[in-house]
């Protein structure tokens, strides 16, 4: 049977996203990427804190005054959380969001320095009660599912793709990207690692057939601060952002894990680089100083 | 003497990292253990009749005259 | 499964990374796609006919198999089968001593035709991990009647690589031979432990135990044994057999082969008849282009034969067992065949059409037996199936 390669690109999550995949007619393609899309704007629609019709802006509306219904989905995506949060030592906290309130990433400078201990007092996934049917969030608390459900999706939107038969392609939702499946010709899928440093340009290309690549960085947001560049991860228990490490790539099965391990590695601050060695994946961390730890080779071999 | 064999494999194979992504060729239907039901039951009904053994692949069904 | 745990902590590096893998396996989008126990999404009808015919004029089949598959809901699929056999031409009887001593085969005179009319179905539901499946069947032939019940419970672990498989089944079987005033019964269970195994990203392997009791009227009333300077008797077997079967299947992918896939299977059986046979299959499906498949496949099969088996006795064997069947003797058998499959993805309002054609030759030799325990050559003999088949899914 004969493919042809297919490329659709589209604006979804805030971000640039791209499907690239092999189908055997454009009756099929088109088929395979609207139920993608369709998909994507599922998980967008339900868990976005900028829609006040999204699951979440309910949860959120409702902290401190009521239970509100949540799926089985939600309910695993909270247990994920929960997983990061342990990892993490309560680095990595889904209530973390409402810290960005004593900042403005869009001007980049501090916006309220008093404010920052009182909004730390608002943070701490482990007052979040959840179980089956609910969830109960206290008064001045918010979640915010940005930096787990973007990777969700493309780790979901792969299997969609492989479910009705797409064995070669890749999906790419701002930069986070999963690789189900090599080139029909067995080459691998040449994806490029964006330069910290100088963010438009191309620090290296890695060659992946399987997998997943997700990126962490302040690229487009930081502030500077008494001369200090901050990125805009923010650490929940100084309410400040972290400094030392300026970007982290890391390639693993699933973007999500690939997603929430670049995340953790930014919140280590300092102690980024040692921590991601022991996860014994391929990754590459950017310091603050402009230094790299390159550790995407050996050859990307999931 | 069955159940540590099995045990042995199981801890074998629990090592081995096949990723759930890494299964789509497994689920091509040429991969499938029965590739063709109505194939196999008609071959294996056929050597049933002409041959002494029966078992092994299972879905054991009914008897019939021809044995 | 303390010591297996072990095994395993030792083994894998139990870093952050891979805790979260565990725990991202948890959500519903990345739950693995492909596992070995699924169940069909889409309606499946399959007819397919074949054609089954021996050497020497003697006994032909026409085979008639209709399989049916709806899906209800998300876990739960009805299947249904229909098969009819038509059966013409003539059978073995018995085997008289030759003036050289040699056994000779006596056949059936006449061109009999026999039909026998079989339906099954079975209900299969799944609640992951575990699926299960309840079937029966009502086989009627104007001498047998045969109706058996089986259930199976697959339970799938170890994130899926592991599937373990529970099964029975029962048949009670009513025979009454045309010609004779005879109403004889018999029952038949069989039990299967079986457990498949993902390998590695390319293999599949399978091992199956089965366990099988049978108990009654085990005799073939159409045979006769001839006991030189007596005459004839009626085939007379034990009224119990036990039966085991270890089966091991091997599925190899190879992806540069255009996704080839390898399949080996090797079965040991035994009984208590003292009957052990050994099987040998294999086959290679070989994607072509544009949905079209070759599968050629070859098989050895060998087994010893009964411990009440001779090709004819003598008046003095005082035995109260005897069988001159010719499926009860020694023998080995080599069979090999290809199939030729071609398959439309979404043609029309379908989700897939294919057709099947199949040539298959079985020769049978007591010369291909493993142990020469057989009678000699005078039960040789050799057939050929053809097959034709359309499946759709819709």
């Amino acid at each position: 049977m004969t493919l042809a390669l297919f490329d659709v690109a589209f604006k979804a999550m805030g971000s640039p996203c791209r499907f690239q995949f092999y189908a055997h007619s454009p009756a099929q393609a088109r088929n395979v990427s609207d139920l993608a899309l369709a998909c994507v704007q599922r998980l967008e629609r339900k868990y976005s804190r900028y829609r006040s019709d999204s699951l979440v802006s309910r949860i959120n509306d409702q902290a401190g005054s009521g239970i509100v219904p949540i799926d089985q989905e939600t309910k695993a995506l909270l247990e994920y959380a929960r997983q990061c949060y342990q990892e993490s030592g309560g680095l990595f906290d889904i209530t973390s969001g409402v810290l960005a309130e004593a900042f403005d990433f869009q001007q980049g400078r501090v916006r309220d320095l008093a404010a920052i201990d009182r909004l730390c007092a608002r943070v701490g996934f482990d007052r979040i009660t959840y179980d089956a049917g609910c969830i109960t969030v206290p008064a001045g608390m918010a979640l915010d599912f940005g930096g787990i459900v973007k990777e969700y999706a493309v780790d979901t939107v792969a299997g969609l793709f492989q479910q009705h038969g797409i064995e070669h392609g890749l999906v790419e939702l701002g930069g986070d990207i999963r690789v189900f499946g090599a080139q029909p010709d067995g080459r691998a899928w040449p994806i490029a690692v964006r330069n910290p440093n100088r963010p438009d340009t191309i620090y290296r290309r890695i060659q992946v057939s399987q997998g997943a690549v997700a990126s962490s960085g302040d690229y487009e947001r930081f502030i500077e601060h008494d001369g200090v560049r901050y990125s805009h991860v923010l650490n929940p228990k100084t309410g400040w952002p972290v400094s030392s490490v300026k970007a982290v790539t890391v390639v693993a099965e699933h973007c999500l894990v690939a997603g929430s391990l670049t995340t953790i590695a930014m919140l280590k601050d300092a102690a980024a680089p040692a921590w991601l060695k022991a996860q014994n994946l391929p990754f590459l961390c950017c310091l603050a100083d402009g230094r790299m730890v390159d550790h995407l080779n050996p050859a990307i071999n999931l | 003497m069955k159940i540590m064999l099995l045990l042995c494999l199981i801890a074998l194979f629990g090592c081995t990292q096949v990723k759930p992504w890494q299964r789509d060729r497994l689920a091509a239907p040429q991969m499938a253990f029965d590739t063709d039901p109505l194939e196999t039951e008609l071959r294996q009904h056929s050597a049933f009749s002409k041959e002494a053994s029966s078992g092994g692949y299972g879905g054991g069904g009914g008897g019939c005259g021809c044995n | 499964m303390v010591a297996v745990e072990a095994v395993v902590a030792v083994t894998k590096r139990v870093t952050a990374a891979a805790r979260l893998s565990a725990a991202a396996l948890a959500l519903p989008g990345l739950m693995p796609s492909a596992e070995a126990g699924r169940v069909e999404e889409s309606y499946q009808a399959d007819f397919q006919y074949g054609h089954y015919a021996e050497s020497d004029q003697r006994m032909s089949v026409d085979i008639y198999q209709l399989h049916g598959a709806v899906p209800i809901g998300e876990a739960m699929t009805v299947s249904a089968n229909l098969v009819r056999d038509v059966v013409s031409g003539a059978s073995p009887m018995f085997n008289i001593k030759q003036r050289d001593g040699k056994p000779g085969q006596v056949l059936t005179g006449a061109s009999i035709r026999d039909q026998r009319d079989a339906a099954s179905g079975s209900l299969s539901y799944a609640f992951d991990p575990v699926t299960a499946t309840l079937g029966g069947g009502y086989s009627a032939e104007d001498d047998y009647i045969s109706r058996y019940v089986t259930g199976q419970l697959s339970y799938e672990f170890n994130h899926k690589l592991s599937t373990l498989t529970l099964a029975g089944s029962v048949a009670f079987d009513q025979i009454e031979p045309t010609g004779l005033n005879l109403k004889e019964n018999k029952s038949n269970q069989q039990y299967l432990l079986g457990w498949s195994q993902v390998i590695d990203k390319n293999t599949l392997l399978k091992l199956n135990a089965t366990f099988g009791y049978q108990e009654g009227f085990l005799s073939d009333p159409y045979k006769s044994v001839f006991f030189d300077g007596r005459g004839l008797l009626a085939d007379t077997r034990p009224t119990r057999r036990y039966q085991w079967a270890w089966l091991g299947q091997l599925v190899r992918y190879f992806k540069p082969l255009n996704q080839a896939a390898w399949h080996l299977d090797y079965r040991f059986y035994t009984d208590s008849w003292d009957i052990d046979s050994h099987t040998l299959e294999m086959s290679w499906h070989q994607p072509l282009f544009e949905g079209w498949m070759l599968v050629p496949r070859l098989r050895y099969y060998s087994q010893n034969q009964a411990e009440f088996y001779q090709a004819f006795f003598s008046a003095d064997d005082s035995v109260n067992r005897f069988s001159s069947d010719y499926r009860m003797a020694g023998f080995g058998a080599l069979s090999g065949g290809v199939k030729l499959t071609r398959e439309w993805l979404a043609p029309g309002s379908l989700d897939s059409l294919k057709l099947q054609v199949g040539f298959d030759y079985y020769d049978r030799k007591a010369a291909y037996q493993l142990a020469g325990d057989n009678a000699g050559d005078f039960a040789d003999y050799h057939a050929y199936t053809v097959t034709a088949s359309v499946q759709v899914r819709f």
